[in-house]
C-alpha cells in the first residue's frame, strides 16, 4: 500500500531559487526509503513539505491511505541536528510531544519512559542535554521523534555530524526499532554506505534544481547485519548507487 | 581555597590603593574638605551611620521598585508586542523615544505633575532602567530555533504552548541580561531624579546627602554616601548575578553550572 505519493512537487522560493522542480516519489508503508543527494538538492525542503512544514508551490503530496492517523504525532520528524530544548531535561524534550499533545506529566511517564529505553538512554531521564554527548543528544531527539509511535518518520541527515563508530551503532539502533515499530522512514543522507546499509530502496537525486534522478531497490537481505558491510554484495550495491549519484549530477 | 585564592589579588591592590591614599593625603596635608583619607571616611561613616544608611535606605526603595516595574513592565511589553506586529510597531517607536530623551529633562516635569514624591522619583528611575528589559527581552522571544519551532508546528502547537514552552524560555537569558543593566540603570536614574528633586524636596536619598555635604563642605560625608551608593551598586549586581546563574544553571553557557 502506498503511504505517500509525491507528484509533480516543485518549490521555488523567493529570490529565485528553484529547490525542487517535478519531484515524484512514491513511499510504501512499512518501507525505509534513503534520500541521497549532493549538497543542496533541496532534500531538506523536500523532507519539510512532506512533514507539512512548507507548501509545494506545484504538484501535490498525497496519502492515499489518510494523512497517517490525521493527528499531529502521526510524523516524527528528526534534525540534522539534536535540536534539543536546552532548558528542559530528557525527559521534559522526549516528553514535549505528548505534552503539546495534552497529555499530563503523570499520564505520559511509561511511554516517555519507554521512548528514551528504546534509544538506550535509560538512567539519563533527569539529565540537562549539556550533560549529554553528541550521540546522546542524536538519540534523545530520536526518542523524541518516537514517543508518539509516529507512522512515519523523516529523518534529515540525523547522523552526519557523528563519528563512524557512533552512527555505525546508531544505524543498528534505527533498523532493530523500525522493525519492531513498523513504522515508515524517509532518511535523508550524504553517505552512499549510509544509504545502501539502511534502506530498502534509494531515492537519488540531482541539484538545482533537485529532481529525482534515479530509484533503486536495495539487493540486499532484509535483515541487515554489521558484517555485511564487509561483504561484496554490499559493495557491489554501494557501487551501483554511487554510479547513479555521479551520473544524476553530471 | 581557591576562591580565596581568586580574590586575593583584587583584595590586596585594593587595600595597597587605600593605603597610598591615605599615605598621601598625610603626607601632603591635603586639607579634608579637599580630599578626605580613606581612615575619615569610615569614621565619617560609622558616626552618620544613622543618617546615611537611613538616606541608603530611601534610595534602594526607589531603585527596587524601578527596577521590579521595569522587569514587570518590560517584559510584559515585550510579551504583548510578540503577539502582534502591529501593536510592535505603534508601541516600539514611543519606547526608544522614552529611552533616548535624557531623564535631567523630563524629570523636572514628573515631579512636578505627579503629586507623590516617592511615585516621581520611581518613574523616573523606570524610565531610565525599562529599556534594556524591552529591548532585551523583545529580542530573546524572537530568536527561538528555527528547528525546534518547526517541531513544535509539527505537533499542531496552539500559540500559547509555543510561548510558555518554546519562546519564553528562549527569552530567559536575554530578559536576565536585560535586567543585569537595568539594575545600575536603576539606581542611576533614582540618583539622578534625587538631584532633580534637589534639596527642596522632602526626599532624603543618598543623591540629597551627597548635595547637602556638598553645599556645607562635609566632604568625608560626601564621600562616605558615594561610598554607600558605589556599595549599594555592586551589591544589586552581584545579586542579578546570582539570580540569573541561578534560574539558568543548567542550560545556559552564561551561567556557571556543571561543566560538560
Ligand atoms: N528558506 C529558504 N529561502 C530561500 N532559499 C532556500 C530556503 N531554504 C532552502 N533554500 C535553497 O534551496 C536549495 C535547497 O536547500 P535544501 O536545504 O533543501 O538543500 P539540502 O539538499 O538539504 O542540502 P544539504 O545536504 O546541504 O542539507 C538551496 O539552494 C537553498 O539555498
Ligand atoms: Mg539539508
Amino acid at each position: 500500500m502506498t503511504l505517500l505519493a509525491i507528484s509533480g512537487v516543485a518549490r521555488r522560493f523567493p529570490g529565485g531559487t528553484t529547490a525542487l522542480d517535478g519531484v515524484s516519489l512514491a513511499v510504501e508503508d512499512g518501507d525505509f526509503v534513503a534520500l541521497l543527494g549532493p549538497s543542496g538538492c533541496g532534500k531538506s525542503t523536500l523532507l519539510r513539505l512532506v512533514a507539512g512544514l512548507d507548501s509545494p508551490d506545484a504538484g501535490t503530496i498525497a496519502w492515499p491511505g489518510g494523512r497517517p492517523g490525521y493527528g499531529p504525532g502521526d510524523i516524527g520528524f528528526v534534525f540534522q541536528e539534536p535540536t534539543l530544548m536546552p532548558w528542559a531535561t530528557l525527559f521534559d524534550n522526549v516528553f514535549l510531544p505528548l505534552r503539546l499533545g495534552g497529555a499530563s506529566r503523570t499520564g505520559a511517564r511509561d511511554r516517555v519512559r519507554a521512548a528514551i529505553a528504546s534509544v538506550g538512554l535509560e538512567g539519563f531521564e533527569e539529565a540537562w542535554p549539556r550533560q549529554l554527548s553528541g550521540g546522546m543528544r542524536m538519540r534523545a531527539s530520536i526518542a523524541r521523534a518516537l514517543v508518539t509511535e509516529p507512522r512515519l518518520l523523516l529523518m534529515d541527515e540525523p547522523f552526519a555530524a557523528l563519528d563512524e563508530i557512533t552512527r555505525f551503532r546508531l544505524n543498528d539502533d534505527l533498523l532493530s526499532i523500525q522493525r519492531m515499530r513498523g513504522c515508515t522512514v524517509l532518511f535523508v543522507t550524504h553517505s552512499v554506505f549510509e544509504a545502501v546499509y539502511l534502506s530498502r530502496r534509494v531515492a537519488v537525486m540531482s541539484g538545482r534544481p533537485g529532481r529525482i534522478a534515479a530509484e533503486l531497490e536495495v539487493a540486499l537481505p532484509r535483515l541487515r547485519a554489521p558484517a555485511m558491510r564487509g561483504q561484496a554484495e554490499f559493495a557491489a550495491m554501494c557501487g551501483q548507487v554511487s554510479d547513479a549519484l555521479s551520473g544524476a549530477s553530471a | 581555597m581557591r576562591a580565596l585564592l581568586d580574590r586575593l589579588p583584587p583584595l590586596a591592590l585594593g587595600l595597597a590603593a587605600l593605603a597610598a591614599w591615605e599615605a598621601a593625603v598625610r603626607g601632603f596635608q591635603v586639607p579634608h574638605y579637599v580630599l578626605p583619607g580613606p581612615l575619615l571616611i569610615a569614621e565619617t561613616l560609622w558616626r552618620d551611620a544613622g543618617l546615611l544608611f537611613g538616606s541608603l535606605w530611601v534610595t534602594l526603595r526607589i531603585t527596587a521598585a524601578a527596577l521590579c516595574a521595569a522587569a514587570v513592565g518590560g517584559a510584559g511589553l515585550a510579551l504583548a508586542m510578540a503577539q502582534s506586529r502591529g501593536l510592535e510597531r505603534a508601541l516600539f517607536p514611543y519606547a526608544v523615544i522614552a529611552q533616548v530623551t535624557p531623564v535631567v529633562a523630563v524629570a523636572p516635569l514628573i515631579i512636578i505633575w505627579v503629586d507623590n514624591a516617592f511615585a516621581a522619583l520611581v518613574l523616573c528611575a523606570l524610565i531610565v532602567a525599562f529599556f534594556p528589559v524591552l529591548a532585551n527581552t523583545m529580542a530573546g522571544l524572537k530568536s527561538a530555533d528555527r528547528n525546534l519551532a518547526d517541531l513544535f508546528r509539527l505537533y499542531d502547537a496552539t500559540p500559547w504552548q509555543a510561548l510558555r514552552f518554546l519562546r519564553i524560555p528562549t527569552a530567559m537569558p536575554y530578559f536576565l541580561a536585560g535586567l543585569r543593566i537595568s539594575g545600575g540603570l536603576a539606581l542611576v536614574g533614582a540618583v539622578v531624579a534625587e538631584f532633580v528633586a534637589g534639596t527642596g524636596g522632602a526626599q532624603t536619598g543618598l543623591a540629597y546627602r551627597i548635595l547637602e555635604s556638598g553645599y556645607r563642605l562635609q566632604i568625608p560625608r560626601l564621600f562616605a554616601a558615594l561610598l554607600l551608593l558605589s556599595a549599594a551598586g555592586i551589591a544589586i549586581f552581584a545579586a542579578l548575578n546570582a539570580l540569573s546563574n541561578r534560574l539558568l544553571r543548567h542550560w545556559h553557557e552564561s551561567a556557571e553550572g556543571p561543566r560538560r
